[in-house]
């Protein structure tokens, strides 16, 4: 096909237009840098320095070693130490502790007689995964006090048999969580921004009138689509670029695969956001719904339903179906897969395909639409 | 318009705000896409979140295949985790993991049976998939535990355990408040709530005032004998109530009934700390307003600015675990006071008395915004 003069023409106002807005141009390239530099520095799921009060009714050496392995960890900070219980509960309502630790009286005495001592722990279940990570902690810090409560069964099992887990994680050894947050971060600002930023491209002439020149002129619609989509494709492109930089450089996030192969899935993954954005664009007739709705069909399920936090295989099965919906599940597989596994064609050929059917989709829809609307 | 009666000012407040319903009425796409994300966005989302471990999909690789080891193997099931596979050599193992197929391999060597027998003492490997590093570090801590269960179980079976009981121990019994069960939903649930309230309050007021810039009707607004803080405070009072309609809607259909949330605060209370967001929200959306100048702009500028009042509010990350410094500015996003005030009363049941301090500053915050925005609108339009 030689060069489409008149798709060009669209492409070139459509640029033209952007550059005019110096403003925008400037957002469309420092909005997803700063949402990527905030989430990648600050987004850590690990909890740390839980505040948490104590009620030690017991006030023994015993009871004191228990509270200093809480604080001497990088989990828990005491915030009240001796406070009644009213406060305490106060304290969890207003959310400024997250648990509360009671230690009975007679703490020392019933351990040192060689029974168990119950201790209760009220713990804020507001955020059920910090609830989770907080007893996680409490029972790994408890069960290592037990074992050197009594020497004898330190390493020499003397009553039961012991089993030895030896745990190793792969790909992530030190289970840092920035090496997972800022691939995936690629994969989500991609994927809303894009798609923000192209659902304009068509409904701005429709706000204006100047889509019924488009009606009355010999441009067909195929034409008139890609070359509206070719600008934005251009700048999630970039952008692409620049967060991958940043990843190396600022992040020092390992990468393990083919570059080329990742720019390649990438090219391909930004056609596809900019598509979607480009249907809402053609589907819509106000500027203000088709960036609203664009934004919320996108930027929460980008994190909520892409695997983003959890692997879609342990999803429920509702969710799963809505991960596959996504454009953006199959590029997350392929971003973290070079990334961290150092994986590549071999494994991620199927993604592509997917992805490709969805260009070949969004597309195809925003053309009928279009058809029908010139009609 | 009959001339002595927009003399007064709640007369010409009265017509601006009649004239904001109606253009919102009129743009009925928008309305539909505000009532879906109010209702089955927020079910979605509710439904979908989920980052504790739960049907961790788990392999079996039992090189050992004794009665021992089938029993451990069998030990890892619902809820933590899923055995989806059993497999037979290390590369089925190297290409689950790599595919993502399965995120936990336990692997259970040749020989461990007898070394229970022998040595009283045996190893078994756990390999986790990195990759999602907070679920797996959970995931590591459950297989550990499970291990650790079978391995007493066993002792009490083998009568070798006799010495365990007179062994000094301490047991940890927790008791999750609020939300003892843990469900996701609820938190979920409520935080996209949030959220969605944020977004909108942001930009609807921000995109109507933009609006009238571009068409040039600010102008003919600002002939008539209305006060440019009028206009602002009709935009914002009709959207306020807007976002307030959306926000019942939202925990009468959604929240309350299909979430099961417990009714157990005060609904007043929890209105007029919303009230007061959304009142602070929309200033903001009015300041954007004023800088730019058509709706793309603000758009992105509002995307730009919302990212940070989401991450600051501590709803994804606990602002115990941020650096110091994000802390700190933690205190000048208005979500973080608005979401533990609204969490607390709706999760906790918590009142005025344990609230105030929070109340207190999100005023303080919310007057701030607001009279810097009429500030610079009237600095802009007058």
């Amino acid at each position: 096909m030689p060069l489409n003069r008149r798709l060009l023409a669209v492409t070139r106002k459509e640029i033209k237009e952007i550059i005019r807005d110096k403003l925008y141009l400037a957002l469309a390239f420092g909005v997803p840098l700063i949402l990527y530099i905030l989430f990648g520095f600050g987004l850590t799921l690990d909890a740390q320095n839980i505040p948490f009060a104590v009620i030690d009714q017991n006030r023994s050496p015993l009871s004191r070693a228990l509270l200093d392995r809480l604080t001497y960890s990088k989990y828990f900070i005491l915030r009240d130490y001796q406070v009644d219980s009213k406060a305490m509960d106060e304290g969890l309502l207003a959310g400024r502790l997250r648990l509360g630790l009671i230690i009975p009286p007679n703490f020392d005495r019933t351990l040192y007689s060689g029974r168990t001592s119950e201790i209760q722990a009220l713990i804020d279940g507001a955020f059920p995964d910090k609830a989770a990570a907080i007893l996680s902690y409490l029972d790994i810090i408890i069960r290592e006090f037990n074992r050197d409560l009594s020497p004898a069964s330190a390493n020499a099992p003397a009553g039961g048999p012991y089993i030895n887990v030896e745990t190793r994680a792969w790909f992530n050894p030190d289970l840092e969580s920035k090496n997972f947050i800022v691939p995936g971060l690629i994969a989500t600002n991609l994927f809303f921004y894009t798609a923000l930023l192209a659902s304009i491209a068509v409904v701005r002439e429709k706000e204006s009138g100047s889509i019924f020149n488009i009606y009355s002129s010999p441009i067909r619609p195929w034409e008139y689509i890609l070359g509206k989509l070719l600008p934005y494709w251009l700048i999630g492109f970039l952008n692409y670029f620049l967060l991958v930089v940043l990843a190396e450089y600022v992040f020092n996030i390992p990468f393990r695969g083919s570059f080329i192969f990742l720019t390649v899935a990438a090219c391909l993954y930004v056609g596809v956001c900019t598509s979607l954005g480009l249907l809402m664009s053609v589907l819509l007739q106000t500027q203000v719904g088709a960036m609203l709705l664009t934004t919320v069909i996108t930027m929460i399920p980008a994190f909520i339903y892409s695997g983003f936090f959890i692997s879609v295989p342990s999803m429920g099965v509702e969710a799963q179906v809505m991960a596959y919906l996504l454009p953006v599940t199959y590029f997350m597989e392929i971003v973290r897969g070079v990334y961290l596994k150092g994986l590549g064609l071999t494994e991620y050929w199927k993604n592509l395909v997917v992805l490709s059917v969805f260009f070949v989709v969004f597309n195809s829809l925003s053309l009928a639409r279009l058809r029908k609307t010139r009609n | 318009m009959n001339k002595s009666g927009i003399k007064t000012a709640p007369a010409r407040l009265g017509a601006l705000l009649r004239k904001e319903y109606l253009q919102f009425w009129r743009d009925r796409s928008l309305i539909y896409i505000v009532l879906y994300v109010f209702t089955l966005e927020i079910y979605l989302a509710g439904n979908g979140f989920n980052i504790e471990v739960r049907n961790y999909p788990t392999a079996i690789f039992d090189r050992d295949r004794t009665q021992w080891s089938v029993q451990l193997a069998e030990k890892f099931r619902q809820p933590y985790f899923r055995v989806t596979e059993n497999i037979a050599d290390d590369a089925a193992m190297v290409d689950l993991l790599n595919r993502g197929a399965v995120s936990l391999a336990v692997v259970i060597p040749h020989g461990f049976a007898r070394s229970l027998m022998e040595k009283n003492q045996a190893a078994i490997q756990v390999v986790t998939d990195g990759t999602l590093s907070n679920t797996s570090l959970l995931a590591l801590g459950y297989a550990d535990q499970i291990t650790q269960t079978y391995a007493l179980e066993l002792g009490r079976r083998l009568g070798r355990l006799d010495s365990h009981r007179e062994r000094p121990q301490v047991e940890l019994k927790p008791r999750v408040l609020y939300n003892p069960n843990q469900k996701a939903q609820w938190f979920a649930g409520l935080i996209e709530l949030f959220s969605v309230i944020t977004l909108v309050s942001l930009l609807l007021p921000a995109a109507a005032m933009v609006r009238e810039k571009e068409a040039g009707t600010i102008e003919q607004l600002l002939v008539t004998p209305v006060r440019p803080v009028e206009i602002m405070a009709a935009k914002i009072i009709s959207m306020a109530s807007i976002v307030l309609a959306a926000s019942l809607c939202s925990l009468f259909l959604i929240i309350f009934p299909v979430f099961a949330l417990p009714w157990r605060g005060n609904l007043g209370l929890f209105l007029s700390a919303t009230a007061l967001y959304v009142f602070s929200a929309t200033g903001v959306g009015m300041l954007i307003a004023t800088i730019c100048r058509n709706l793309p702009q603000t758009v992105l500028f509002v995307i730009m600015i919302i990212g940070p009042i989401l991450f600051l509010s501590g709803s994804w990350t606990p602002i115990e675990a941020m650096p110091p410094l994000l802390g700190y500015l933690t205190y000048i996003s208005p979500l973080k006071h608005y979401l533990n005030i609204a969490y607390s009363i709706l999760l906790k049941g918590a009142g005025l008395v344990t609230l105030w301090p929070d109340f207190l500053q999100l005023t303080i915050l919310g007057f701030v915004l607001f009279a810097v925005s009429a500030w610079q609108f009237r600095r802009k339009f007058s």
